[in-house]
């Protein structure tokens, strides 16, 4: 978004900014108020994807043209497995890819209805047939095996709880500039269980 | 502390700002101290039974309230202390579009000394019909019970994370007037106590 500024009048007659005073050492002084500002957020979701070695469960692309760069702020993984199987071991890469096609389309739901619409070029799928991989961001270790019925196997349930994507005070998120975009793909040779992909992206000008 | 304000000066002669003083490199340099401002914020805690299609706990900001709902937080506490035999559960967080016929939930304001009364049109209620519209997100865990030892760690951990999203530049889910959030359970299940606590602010 442009960089703006504002000129406070002299004499104060002018714009009241907020504070709160506090006595620090002998001096009263003064704290400005300030509001976090967010971008426009979106959520997408890839429920129930079931699982196949070389899947891209989900997968997000900012294609040419949007006049956008997109942010990637969570990843949540929530398995939604909830009859018995025989989990194992599984992998998936978290990896950058500069196209994809194919597979199912996802709507993304805005976080705030007055949020602008979504650049057309902007695009998110399940399953996409047809990825073209780049760099290798890190992996994703799990079990595919169900949602614990008792209180003793925690891993299903904590896990959804943890966002997957590295984020911070002074921390680029992994941002999609046009012509980029994120996969996750599943390594390991199984077919058991199923997870729901919960990516939430803002969107700011490029 | 006490909000105020101050016209800027003229001359540099009344306000102090509040500045710390750091050296970096040959340079003393001064940063800013700021605070972060909150809106007014309100507690809601909807005890329930699971049961199937029950909306659990459902905030519906009705036209009219002349105000703005940020959902902030969502913690989900099973409070289920008899033995039962447990399941694994489903439950969709979804925005909703109506909401009515269910039990009204009082929140709790967070400070009573700044808080204005919530408007009437935002309406809290368990065990509500409502217009379901878009699936935001599920949640999927077992409502089996606390056990005695320390092997709960399921349900102990789960209850202390927010399973709303927050984070720099992240919106929290904004309820405009005539929208809405519920959770709904959707594997068909009786049995299991569970607290759904969720705290949320108010701007005009």
């Amino acid at each position: 978004m442009a960089e703006s500024y504002i000129q406070v009048p002299p004499n104060s007659t002018g714009s009241k900014v907020r504070t709160r005073s506090r006595v620090i050492g002998a001096n009263t002084v003064h704290e400005q108020a300030v509001y976090q500002a967010a971008l426009p957020t979106y959520y997408a979701l890839a429920d129930a994807v079931a699982c196949a070695q070389n899947k891209h469960v989900i997968s997000i692309l900012n294609g040419t043209g949007s006049g956008k760069v997109v942010a990637l702020k969570k990843l949540f993984i929530i398995n939604t497995q909830l009859s018995t199987v025989t989990g194992v071991a599984l992998r998936s890469d978290v990896k950058r890819m500069t196209a994809h096609s194919g597979g199912s389309t996802i709507t993304p739901v805005a976080a705030d209805t007055q949020n602008p619409s979504l650049a057309a070029q902007i695009t998110v799928r399940s399953a996409a047939t047809s990825v073209s991989e780049s760099s290798l961001l890190f992996p994703l270790t799990y079990t595919n095996d169900e949602v614990g019925a008792t209180q003793a196997f925690p891993t299903a349930q904590l896990m959804a709880g943890l966002n997957w994507f590295p984020e911070g005070a002074e921390v680029q998120e992994v941002r999609l500039r046009e012509g980029e975009g994120l996969t996750i793909k599943q390594i390991t040779n199984s077919t058991v269980g199923q997870f729901a992909w919960f990516l939430v992206f803002t969107v700011d000008d490029a | 502390m006490p909000e105020s304000y101050f016209q800027l000066p003229p001359a540099s002669t009344a306000t102090k700002l509040r500045y710390l003083q750091r050296t970096i490199g040959s340079d003393d340099v001064l940063g800013g101290l700021v605070y972060q401002t909150a809106p007014l914020t309100f507690s809601v805690l909807a005890e329930t039974t699971c049961a199937n299609a029950l909306k659990h706990l459902s905030i519906f900001n009705g036209s009219g309230s002349g105000t703005v709902v940020y959902i902030k937080k969502l913690f989900i506490i099973v409070r289920q202390e008899a033995v039962i035999t447990g399941g694994r559960l489903r439950f969709d967080v979804k925005r909703i579009t109506s909401c009515s016929g269910g039990t009204d939930l009082t929140p709790v304001a967070h400070d009573s000394a700044l808080t204005q009364a919530l408007p009437a049109e935002v309406v809290i209620q368990t065990g509500a019909t409502a217009s379901e519209s878009s699936l935001l997100f599920p949640l999927t865990f077992t409502n089996d019970e606390m056990l005695i030892t320390q092997n709960s760690m399921a349900q102990q951990l789960m209850a202390g994370l927010n399973w709303m999203p927050e984070g720099i530049e992240v919106q929290d889910i904004i309820l405009r007037e005539g929208e809405g959030l519920t959770i709904k359970q959707v594997t068909n299940a009786t049995g299991g106590d569970l607290a759904w606590y969720c705290v949320f602010g108010l701007e005009p």
